[in-house]
């Protein structure tokens, strides 16, 4: 195609646009709305999944020794442990502090239990954090081998809770997936639909152009161009909006200052966010296009 | 060379009714030709099959050397552009001014810009339309929308030139102006084939006349009259 051929059709394009003023502000509407509802959805599920992700890795397997361990002991085994794979912290916690923390409780409720008691009974224990929340069920396993792990006492986890938490955020991962792909269907649909009446409403310039000699790709170009535009705009204005949003719900929960609320993840990079809106609804635009054009560039 | 060569044409819509029967018409490069008759008599289908709009026909059509019947849709566009056709309702596109409409034809081409800029005013020039240039196809009155076609059909300079009802909803001085303008692009060696009702027109230029009734030619007249018979329908 020759270069004035082509900044011919990107000048019909953008006069198609200017002068078709209602059908363009009625395709960029419903583009806007549309991609907002897909993006807000999306956007929200997304962040619910990323909470409900942080919370297993929140999760500490808590490892008592026996109180005859000595201290170098416990230190050997801390290091073992840090070792091992899929470990991402061991921390200690000292059988001294531990009294220390009991001893200050106890005086604090008065209930002068530990003032009878001689010496230290407490053991050291080591509190590990695992990367992957799927690992600590068969860390436990390990560390409960008495032969490979002499020195350790109990092994405590919360496994029921940690399961039943694991299987809310897959389940939420699964209905984000489910219910993005069916949002995107109907989005996909709705902005088609609307593409199609703006194509509809220009079929008989469509065979105007054919019947003066235009070729379908000729006539087809600044249509697509068109719906590229309708995706493009559309999408920048419902990303503009989701992610205004998103930052006031996000100021809102953190006010309450709940545990989640004070470690809440970082949301979506907002230039990935809007970079992907922009490609769906570009993609579903020129794509209705194509579509709806195909049935009037059938007739030659 | 012949323009176009028409051998038992036939153009069928059902068992029972047949827009074009068994038409055979030779034209000349260079002709001036009026296809007259009553209405429904086959004369818009005859220019149809011309462009290639019409396509359920049967027997042997030959327009500038393009076989109709058996062409390929692609090669479809390279039939029109090499001819300038005016329809009935114009066919201007709405959203375009006069100037952009004529160019229009002239784009499809693939022309430069500088070719445009002097083709246009030339072809505007022609039907007295340079001064409505910015205007857009709804500004005009009938009259000028059909200059505007005129002038989109012609800038091209094709060699062969059809024109569906060009002074149909005219007043007699305009269509006699259009008349002197299908005469002015004939005089430049075109082949000029015009269908029209306009009685007019046809008298006055004295050209070959190729008379319709249902579906076939009835009168083939070198330097005709718009007299065939017509008897007039009760409804």
């Amino acid at each position: 195609m020759r270069f004035a051929t082509l900044a011919f059709l990107f000048d019909e394009a953008y006069k198609n646009i200017k002068r078709n003023g209602l059908m363009s502000i009625a395709a960029i509407t419903t583009v806007t709305i549309t991609m907002a509802i897909l993006g807000g959805v999306d956007y929200s599920l997304y962040r619910v999944y990323q909470v409900a992700s942080t919370l297993p890795s929140k999760f500490v397997i808590q490892v008592f020794l026996k109180t005859s361990a000595t201290r170098n002991q416990t230190l050997a085994l801390q290091n073992t442990i840090q070792r091992m794979p899929g470990v991402k912290t061991v921390s200690l916690f000292t059988k001294e502090t531990a009294w220390a923390e009991m001893q200050q409780e106890d005086k604090e409720r008065r209930t002068f239990l530990t003032g009878d008691v001689p010496g230290n009974p407490l053991p050291d224990r080591l509190d590990i954090k695992m990367t992957r929340p799927q690992d600590i069920h068969p860390m436990c396993l390990a560390l409960r081998d008495s032969a490979r792990f002499p020195w350790i006492d109990t092994v405590k986890e919360d496994n029921e809770t940690l399961n039943r938490m694991m299987a809310t955020t897959r389940l939420i991962a699964n209905l984000g997936i489910v219910i993005g792909l069916l949002l995107l269907t109907a989005s996909a649909f709705v902005i088609q639909n609307t593409i199609r009446l703006t194509v509809y409403a220009r079929r008989r310039e469509i065979r105007i152009m054919q019947l003066v000699g235009a070729t379908s790709r000729f006539i087809r170009f600044p249509l697509i161009l068109e719906g590229f535009f309708y995706g493009c705009l559309g999408s920048l204005l419902a990303s503009g909006i989701v992610l205004f949003a998103a930052e006031q719900f996000s100021n809102y929960v953190r006010a309450f200052q709940t545990p989640i609320s004070e470690n809440l993840p970082q949301g979506i990079n907002p230039f990935v966010f809007v970079l992907g809106m922009m490609v769906v609804g570009m993609l579903i635009g020129s794509f209705g296009v194509f579509l709806s054009i195909r049935r009037f560039l059938k007739r030659v | 060379m012949r323009m176009i060569d028409l051998k038992d044409l036939s153009v069928v819509y059902s068992e029972n009714r047949s827009a074009l029967s068994h038409v055979t018409l030779h034209v000349e490069k260079g002709e001036f030709v009026f296809l007259v008759g009553p209405t429904g008599a086959g004369k818009s289908t005859m220019l149809k099959v011309l462009y290639r709009e019409e396509c359920d026909i049967q027997g042997m059509v030959k327009v500038m050397g393009f076989d109709i019947p058996s062409m390929h849709p692609r090669d479809v566009p390279k039939l029109r552009r090499s001819m300038g056709v005016v329809f009935q309702d114009f066919g201007l596109l709405p959203n375009k001014t006069v100037f952009e409409n004529v160019a229009f034809a002239l784009r499809v081409i693939g022309a430069g810009r500088r070719e445009i800029r002097s083709k246009t005013p030339e072809a505007l020039d022609m039907v007295g339309m340079t001064h409505r240039c910015d205007a857009f196809p709804n500004q005009l009155s009938w009259g000028e929308q059909q200059r505007v076609a005129i002038a989109r059909a012609l800038v091209n300079r094709p060699s062969l030139f059809i024109a569906d009802e060009p002074t149909g909803n005219l007043d007699p001085d305009t269509s006699m102006g259009i008349a002197s303008i299908l005469e002015d692009i004939n005089s430049t060696g075109t082949t000029v084939i015009v269908a029209t009702h306009d009685k007019h027109i046809v008298d006055a230029l004295c050209k070959r006349v190729v008379a319709f009734n249902h579906g076939c030619i009835v009168r083939d007249d070198p330097n005709g009259r718009y007299d065939i018979e017509e008897k007039p329908q009760v409804s």
